[in-house]
């Protein structure tokens, strides 16, 4: 039977694998790789980027 | 030694002392100490008792009519400890700039520099007990950028009360006599209206006493010196050291406004990581305008917060963030009752991530007072009326705030954020104290300090312009506020005027 401390430790190695999982994933890629200088607009009291029209 | 004039009557008073300083609050209270330390024979006059009571207090009724404002009994302390005793704890220097002149800034400019109070930097950290915090930086995400910067407060946690903290330290000391429910009601001058002789002094039974001394500091704070000053009318019309009708002016606070709301974009792992944090980790990130953005853009400085909402990211949203903003964006004016909930502090039904809070230097604007009401207190003297007001530089100011951290916000895709309606209205129109912050209980600039008197009524020294042995200490000197809360600022001055008056002292 797995002891208590054996379980926490499991426990956290796979909330860091986790979470390594999910910033290598490419939504997370695309998303941390801006655009360094995109148009802005302000919309409605919004400051938006510009694509972000095409989807609204 | 301290004692309470209500008991003991007023034999303390036919003593002699080289100083006499009125008001122990943080100001006062760090004065007296550096002065008796130094040998010098002080009384320390407090108005109100060890704790709170409502008959002190009512004297600090007044009446707004300016900006909506809080009531002035309920925005000051008046008991040993003065303001220190609703203190929230906030430290921190003001930045060398701010005691500069600036060109966009009209009456901006101190007599002195930050390098005048640096070296008392480390006896204030320690007379308000300073903590540094570790927060995150949700905004630049150790980036840099051209127009903004991280900044941070440091905490005295928590909040030292000054009398508390200091109690025994003034019964103790032998040089120092600290008399409570003393009321400063008058202030007597010499023949050549130069120079005090001595302070009026009532007890709450009517009792009047002379306090006599070599030198007299007030130590009221920002709404209470300069209406000390107004009242003392009987030998000067006008008032003391308000030739020029500067007495009262030049009132700042620290505007305090929910300046966006935001959305954030937990696909980025820049924000993802702090869906994880635990509540207790979600400290207020902290972000100024540098230098030259404030010279470009010609605006005051400021503190944008970056407030996470508790309990931020946890469930993350199971839509994806173009789709929620998309929603948002639509349906953003129906959310507007909802957002109310944010200006009322409960974030339990509000539908966005986190908010920006700017706290804003305000610009030093004659106009902005504090006069003399027309119903007057228990002793006779008229009370207080606020006359608050915020210019178009204020406004100008916080929506450029805001603007900044919409455009990093996009351009770095951390999330979006939206602008209040108010602040797309180009007059001068503000939120109300039903609807947000407003301000800080930060009362500055109303007995400014400038270098000649006619730009300020005290010099770089605090003494009164025109008279001889008269200072005023705390935040009433300040020239110009930055945007930093002031009681670091008011200790640092404190302990800076004690160097001066030691020297006098001791010359005299």
């Amino acid at each position: 039977m797995i002891r208590r401390r054996e379980f926490l430790v499991l426990l956290a190695s796979l909330t860091v694998v986790l979470r390594m999982a999910r910033a290598s994933h490419p939504a997370n890629q695309k998303a941390a790789n801006v655009q360094n200088d995109p148009r802005l607009v302000l919309h409605k009291g919004w400051v938006l980027r510009s694509d972000d029209l095409r989807d609204i | 030694m301290l004692i309470d004039l209500n008991d003991s009557g007023g034999s303390i008073f036919d003593a002699a002392f080289d100083a006499c300083i009125s008001g122990s609050g943080p100001a006062g209270i760090p004065l007296a100490l550096k002065l008796a330390e130094r040998k010098h024979r002080v009384l320390l006059l407090e108005a109100g008792g060890l704790t709170f009571t409502e008959s002190s207090n009512m004297v600090y009724q007044g009446s707004n009519s300016g900006l909506d404002y809080f009531t002035p009994s309920a925005c000051r302390q008046r008991f040993f400890g003065g303001t220190s005793n609703h203190w929230g704890g906030w430290c921190r220097e003001m930045n060398a700039t701010d005691f500069m002149a600036r060109n966009h800034v009209a009456y901006s400019g101190w007599p002195i520099s930050k390098k005048d109070l640096d070296p008392y930097f480390t006896e204030t950290e320690r007379i308000l007990h300073v903590h540094t915090p570790r927060v995150a930086d949700y905004l630049l995400q150790g980036g840099s950028d051209p127009s903004l910067r991280k900044t941070a407060f440091r905490y005295s946690e928590p909040p030292a009360r000054l009398g508390i903290k200091y109690r025994k330290a003034v019964e103790a000391s032998g040089k120092l006599v600290c008399v409570l429910n003393a009321n400063l009601v008058d202030i007597n001058l010499n023949e050549n209206l130069d120079a005090v002789t001595a302070l009026q002094i009532s007890d709450y039974s009517g009792n009047r006493f002379r306090a006599r001394a070599g030198l007299y500091i007030l130590c009221h704070g920002g709404i209470e010196n300069p209406r000390t000053l107004l009242n003392a009318n009987r030998q000067i019309k006008n008032g003391i050291g308000n030739d020029r009708d500067l007495v009262g002016r030049f009132f700042m606070e620290h505007p305090h406004f929910t300046v966006a709301f935001g959305l954030l974009n937990h696909e980025h792992p820049g924000v993802a990581r702090f869906s994880h944090a635990k509540r207790s980790d979600l400290r207020v990130g902290i972000y100024e305008p540098v230098e030259a953005f404030q010279k470009k853009a010609e605006i005051l400085n400021f503190g944008l917060r970056f407030v996470p909402k508790q309990g931020m990211g946890l469930p993350l949203p199971k839509v994806t963030f173009k789709n929620r903003l998309k929603r948002f964006v639509c349906e953003s004016a129906k959310l507007l009752d909802i957002a109310d909930d944010i200006n009322q502090g409960f974030s339990v039904n509000c539908p966005f991530d986190m908010w920006f809070k700017t706290a804003s230097e305000q610009s030093p604007d004659p106009g902005s007072r504090i006069m003399l009401g027309q119903d007057v207190d228990r002793f006779g003297n008229r009370r207080v009326d606020v006359n608050w007001k915020l210019n178009a530089l204020d406004k100008y100011t916080l929506k450029q705030s805001a603007l900044q951290a919409g455009r990093i916000m996009a351009v770095r895709d951390l999330g979006r954020v939206r602008l209040p309606e108010w602040l797309h209205d180009s007059g001068l129109v503000f939120p109300s104290l039903s609807e947000d912050e407003v301000a800080g209980y930060h009362h500055m600039g109303t007995t400014r300090m400038a270098d000649s008197p006619e730009r300020g009524v005290v010099d770089k020294n605090h003494q009164v312009f025109g008279i001889d042995n008269l200072y005023m200490g705390g935040s009433s000197v300040f020239a110009t506020s930055g945007h930093t809360n002031p009681t670091f600022t008011i200790v640092q001055l404190s302990l800076r005027l004690a160097e001066h008056l030691d020297t006098r002292i001791r010359k005299i």
